[in-house]
């Protein structure tokens, strides 16, 4: 009796084997064949490009010539760069504070128009929401003229209020500042649908019995809604900070100075202008700490931002 | 089964459509077949000449031109110099932002043209050595001797105003102050101050403005010619030791420093980057400015937004002390052929084309006045290109106004460190933190940082 169930169980559970193995293999060949593509350019243009990056940082090239092998050269004089270092404190500023107050506003007009029975609710979200449509260029037209010393609506009112107007784009905090506020305004749409888009999922029953119990809708907001949207927040913050280094490189180039006697520059503008200068290697050596950096930052947010899940 | 077979089958004809595409994207429309491949820059000369051009060099030769011109042309054409082909007639000049010609230069790729220099262009009888203006002729050879460019274009560069503005200088050098409301045009630097001095207001009415700190590569080594000696411009440009320490050769820097009150007050801010410049150049136009340095390119990028009424006036670059040479300073844009061309005859026979009789009239008839440096290019053109322009020119050709040639920089060694500003970021581009309003620097910080720069230069030759 227990030898013809071992048997029947051995039986069966070598028929299962066979029966997984084969649907599996096919299974996987095809999905190999559409994510082999995919994986070929990947490697070619994303992969590749990082190790050329790392390679070429330790030569001298001007882009059409030979490659000079420099060592350590370039590294060692990037450390003794005052450029790259105000670059370097640029870079981290912007980050700092275009990320800080895009995801506020983001946040506060996404707790104000998600639940809230603000009239006018679907307006706001569209006229948000434009700015992140516009191109790049268009928007950087938009501000310099509003910024323009000649015709700026900004010059014009504090002109109005008998001050003297110039320009914002020579100094260093100022121009900082002309182009955070630039960033902010492109920025605060996408991630405020987003936020609005979590929040959305929150049941109104503990809005609900929040309030029957007295809680304030500051309260609430602190209580309810932000842990329940931990995980959006976490994810955009990440994207953001990386997004936020690409961005201020195409603002800075269709605002600002890319000269290298400028103010202005971040770690991307500098590599591109040592890039037009002819010093390749320096500038790889450039986009290999900004890389590096680029990482750091992110795994650093990913673990202070780290909760534990919390689900309704 | 017929799922996956069906999938499997769709995901292969949406692969090999877009790499298709994408092939098709990459080598542009067809790629037909072509004997040469010229490219050059699309500039404020316009286009129609180079169309007409090939056309008729199509119609001599019997062979087949890829033109190719576009406002960054560098972008599409480095990549193809670097894979190995590239175009094999190229116009570009050097002094561009992205130096292609100077890397190309410095790494032995355009063609030696120095004996086909004493080959006749088509129809003319002449040589290109007898054919080319003598001015155009100093700045022809490389530190090697040989000539590897042939200079195409001339701009003259100097300082622009309105001339119905001033009235002439009576040469005591004193400001003589405003006659009729007109101001008295400035002969020296001692004068233009004076004059700058005397505006009262200047958010109404300023000296001087820059449309970039770029600009000033004209203005720079034409003022340390006229004070120094143009021997002593040469030892700037090959980086000799404490040359920038020469009170003669640093004046202008001082100088300009100097007028720091007296400057149009939104000039730094436009002058940041390559957006707002125009406005510098409009306020001229305008009447809110007084001088600007610019080249005669001015006058045909502005014709917007210019008055019909508006008449330009041109003088060179202002003297220190009475009866200095005053100079203005000649732009060339050159034409070369790259080494790794496949059609060198053809390309040879392109180039004698250009400059042949029929060449230059074509130039003359369809580009937007521009002025080749030929010794019959006066004569061809008469007719086809405005009168008034050609009269600015009449100095050059007939060689009664002095020129000196710019961004004559003698090509650095190759170990320079890889944050080296570029002579002109700092020569030039470093006015702007002398004249900035907040954290400025001085004229004696300025020159210092010339000083340094160039040692930098110069070891990194003998090194």
């Amino acid at each position: 009796m227990e030898q013809a169930s071992e048997a029947a169980a051995l039986q069966s559970s070598v028929g299962v084997k066979k029966m997984v193995k084969h649907p599996h293999a096919r299974r996987n060949a095809f999905i190999a064949l559409c994510i082999i593509p995919t994986f070929v350019l990947y490697t070619i243009f994303v992969i590749y490009p990082v190790f050329n990056m790392f390679y070429l940082s330790f030569f001298s090239w001007n882009g059409v010539g030979a490659q000079i092998p420099q060592g350590w050269e370039n590294f060692r004089v990037l450390m003794d760069d005052d450029i790259f270092w105000r670059a370097a404190g640029n870079t981290v500023l912007l980050i700092l504070i275009v990320t800080a107050v895009t995801i506020g506003l983001a946040l506060y007009s996404a707790a104000v128009l998600a639940k809230g029975k603000l009239k006018g609710k679907t307006f706001f979200r569209i006229v948000l929401y434009i700015p992140n449509i516009l191109s790049i260029v268009v928007i950087s037209a938009i501000f310099s003229a509003l910024y323009s010393p000649e015709y700026g609506i900004l010059g014009g009112i504090i002109r109005l209020f008998k001050g003297t107007y110039t320009g914002l784009m020579t100094g260093r905090w100022t121009s900082m500042g002309a182009v955070a506020v630039a960033m902010v305004w492109q920025a605060v749409g996408y991630y405020m649908v987003m936020y609005i888009a979590g929040m959305d999922s929150i049941p109104d029953s503990l809005y609900e019995s929040a309030s029957l119990e007295g809680a304030s809708k500051m309260r609430q907001f602190f209580v309810i809604t932000l842990p329940l949207t931990w995980q959006v927040i976490r994810v955009t913050l990440t994207f953001f900070v990386i997004s936020t280094i690409n961005m201020s490189f195409l603002f800075i180039t269709a605002m600002g100075d890319t000269s290298i006697n400028s103010p202005l520059h971040v770690l991307l503008t500098y590599m591109f202008e040592r890039k037009n200068a002819g010093f390749y290697g320096y500038s790889m050596a450039i986009g290999s700490i900004l890389f590096i950096f680029a990482y750091a930052v992110s795994l650093i947010i990913n673990w202070l931002t780290k909760r534990e899940v919390v689900e309704v | 089964m017929k799922k996956k077979i069906g999938s499997l089958l769709l995901s292969v004809v949406l692969l090999v459509s877009m790499s298709a595409f994408g092939m098709l994207a990459l080598t542009g429309c067809g790629g037909d077949k072509y004997d040469l491949y010229v490219a050059g820059l699309k500039g404020a000369y316009g286009e129609a000449h180079w169309t007409e051009l090939v056309k008729g060099f199509e119609a001599k030769s019997g062979k087949k031109v890829k033109l190719r011109l576009e406002a960054n042309i560098e972008e599409t054409i480095q990549p193809e110099i670097q894979a190995g082909g590239g175009p094999d007639v190229i116009y570009l000049a050097k002094g561009r932002r992205l130096q292609l010609t100077e890397k190309m230069l410095e790494s032995g790729q355009i063609m030696d043209l120095t004996s086909f220099l004493d080959e006749k262009v088509q129809d003319g009888g002449k040589t290109f050595n007898e054919l080319i203006h003598a001015d155009a002729k100093l700045g022809m050879k490389e530190t090697d001797n040989k000539t590897y460019m042939i200079p195409l274009f001339v701009g003259l560069n100097g300082m622009y105003f309105d001339a119905d503005k001033f009235y002439a200088n009576d040469g005591d050098g004193v400001y003589s102050g405003m006659k009729d409301g007109k101001y008295e045009l400035p002969n020296t630097w001692t004068e233009f101050k004076a004059l700058g001095a005397s505006l009262t207001d200047v958010n109404t009415v300023s000296l001087f403005t820059y449309p970039t700190p770029g600009y000033m590569d004209a203005l720079i080594p034409a003022s340390i010619a006229t004070n120094a000696g143009t021997e002593k411009l040469d030892d700037c440009f090959n980086y000799v030791d404490n040359i920038w320490n020469d009170t003669k050769v640093n004046q202008i820097f001082k100088e300009l420093a100097a007028i720091k009150p007296y400057i149009y007050p939104n000039c730094v801010e436009n002058g940041m980057g390559d957006k707002n410049f125009v406005q510098n150049q409009q306020s001229v136009i305008d009447g809110k400015t007084l001088f600007m340095c610019n080249g005669d390119w001015v006058k045909g990028e502005m014709l917007a937004t210019t008055p019909a009424t508006f008449n330009w006036g041109t003088i060179p670059y202002l003297a220190f002390e009475d009866g200095q040479t005053r100079y203005s300073s000649t732009v060339y844009e050159q034409i070369y052929i790259n080494k790794q061309t496949k059609q060198a005859d053809l390309a040879k026979d392109f180039l004698k084309y250009v400059y042949s009789d029929a060449g230059q009239q074509i130039i003359a008839q369809h580009s937007r006045t521009a002025m080749v440096p030929t010794i019959n290019y006066p004569t061809l053109a008469a007719g086809k290109i405005p009168a008034g322009a050609l009269a600015g020119y009449a100095g050059y050709y007939d060689g009664s106004v002095k020129t000196i040639s710019t961004n004559n920089w003698a090509t650095p060694g190759a170990t320079l460190p890889g944050n080296t500003p570029k002579m002109n970021d700092i020569v030039c581009g470093k006015l702007a933190d002398v004249w900035k309003k907040t954290d400025s620097i001085t004229a004696d910080a300025w020159i210092a940082a010339i000083e340094a720069l160039s040692d930098t230069y110069r070891n990194s030759i003998t090194a």
